[in-house]
């Protein structure tokens, strides 16, 4: 039987000049609250579809002020850790120290946090209960920005991956399972054509091409857009080299020395 | 598993020796060896990558107008990875490594490690585990970043494989 109430770990603000409880859409409210139970828990909303029983954040409290969520963690050291950790990365004090993972699953939050803090115009502050009154760290609608300006690459690539799932209701996606990476990159795919295409070829390997979003740091790919992909196959050997011979390698035939060749054209 | 070849093993896989007039004592060879590493990886189902800076090497003494359809053919067979920005950052990595070899596997002309670094650069951004190439100072180098292969002097799994490459039996 319930008595005495429990102590807050945390405090979730959204600040904003005249800002109250009944302002904020429950859409906004559940989405903050949901990117922060991310950070708290590390959890990477696209590694694993749940924030386990054991590390969830549960609301306690809402204060004007402008609007004060105060939240209790299931786990509420490892809770402090992982929000202290995000403070230092938003600070840029540690982004060379925190480790890949970590880094990755902070972003997509911090990404929510930012259109959470555009849409309602404000800024959202994550404040431990008992630790003044200064906030750990602010969002506003431009932190994600600042900081993909910071640890974020785009370019054009190609990745070789086995195709694992696609589809999708709400937007077309692929999970490619990519050799050395412990796991699945989860893609965008960029149009319903391919998605159709892709789907034929589950469980086999493709090459798909499109454009990358690094995370320059370690050179892990954050984001992968499909826009096309290849399944070069060999054969037979002797077939494809006959193949290649008469479509054009032939004039390799008339080359004496073909090391002497190669180097020749390198210098 | 994804690996990675480097030109020249293409060039030996598709010489004809009948055509030659003068040529090394071991092309005779590597051609074989080249198309047993074909065989080994088409049998294993490995996919093999090509790097698009190895394409324009193969693609010099080709006519003009044979290079788009030849191209196809390559992409047909082969993954050919650009030279992109991961492989750009490993590039520089290399460069900077490639001092810290033994003097014998240091290249002595700079454009040469310049094209195998990238080369090298490539397939390593496209994710493969393993390099292939004759080149003694190349495959040092690769094998700063990576596990970097000679071509296979025989089949570890089919011994007759080699030998019936050689007769053109297979």
């Amino acid at each position: 039987m319930p008595t005495k109430k429990p102590s807050a770990t945390f405090e979730v603000r959204l600040v904003g000049p005249d800002l109250t409880p009944e302002d904020i859409p429950l859409r906004a409210f559940s989405d903050a609250l949901s990117a922060v139970q991310d950070l708290a828990s590390g959890r990477d909303p696209f590694e694993t579809p749940h924030v386990p029983q054991e590390r969830s954040i549960g609301l306690l409290n809402v204060r004007r002020g402008s609007v004060v969520y105060s939240c209790i963690s299931r786990a509420p050291e490892e809770a402090k850790a992982n929000l202290c950790r995000v403070a230092a990365m938003l600070s840029s004090a540690c982004e060379q120290e925190m480790e890949e993972d970590g880094l990755v699953a902070a972003l997509r939050p911090i990404e929510s946090l930012s259109t959470v803090a555009r849409s309602i115009g404000c800024q959202v502050e994550v404040a431990l209960v008992n630790h003044q009154q200064s906030p750990l760290f602010v969002i506003g609608e431009d932190a994600f920005q600042q900081l993909s300006n910071r640890l974020l690459l785009r370019g054009e690539t190609t990745v070789v991956g086995r195709v694992e799932r696609v589809g999708g209701a709400t937007s077309m996606r692929c999970l490619l399972r990519v050799p050395g990476r412990r796991r699945g990159l989860y893609c965008n795919v960029a149009n319903k054509q391919l998605v159709r295409r892709l789907g034929q070829h589950l469980y086999e390997q493709v090459a798909a091409t499109g454009t990358a979003i690094w995370i320059h740091r370690t050179w892990r790919i954050y984001r992968f857009t499909i826009r096309d992909f290849t399944q070069p196959q060999l054969g037979d050997p002797d077939e494809a080299m006959r193949e290649l011979h008469n479509a054009g390698l032939k004039a390799w035939d008339e080359i004496e020395n073909p090391d002497a060749f190669i180097e020749e054209l390198r210098s | 598993m994804i690996v990675g070849i480097d030109s020249m093993i293409l060039i030996y896989a598709e010489i004809v020796p009948s055509k030659r007039t003068t040529r090394s004592s071991d092309f005779d060879d590597l051609r074989v060896r080249s198309k047993l590493l074909l065989h080994m990886a088409a049998r294993k189902k490995d996919t093999i990558l090509l790097p698009t800076v190895a394409i324009s090497e193969l693609l010099v003494p080709v006519a003009k107008l044979q290079r788009g359809a030849l191209i196809a053919l390559l992409q047909q067979k082969f993954v050919c990875p650009p030279f992109d920005l991961p492989a750009a950052s490993i590039a520089a990595d290399l460069w900077s490594q490639h001092k810290k070899l033994p003097q014998d596997q240091q290249y002595d002309k700079r454009h040469i490690l310049r094209a195998d670094v990238m080369i090298i650069a490539s397939v390593l951004a496209a994710g493969a585990a393993e390099f292939y190439s004759h080149d003694d100072r190349c495959r040092a180098l690769a094998n700063l970043v990576m596990t970097a292969r000679d071509l296979p002097t025989d089949d570890p799994e089919d011994m007759f494989l080699k030998g019936a490459i050689a007769r053109g039996e297979v």
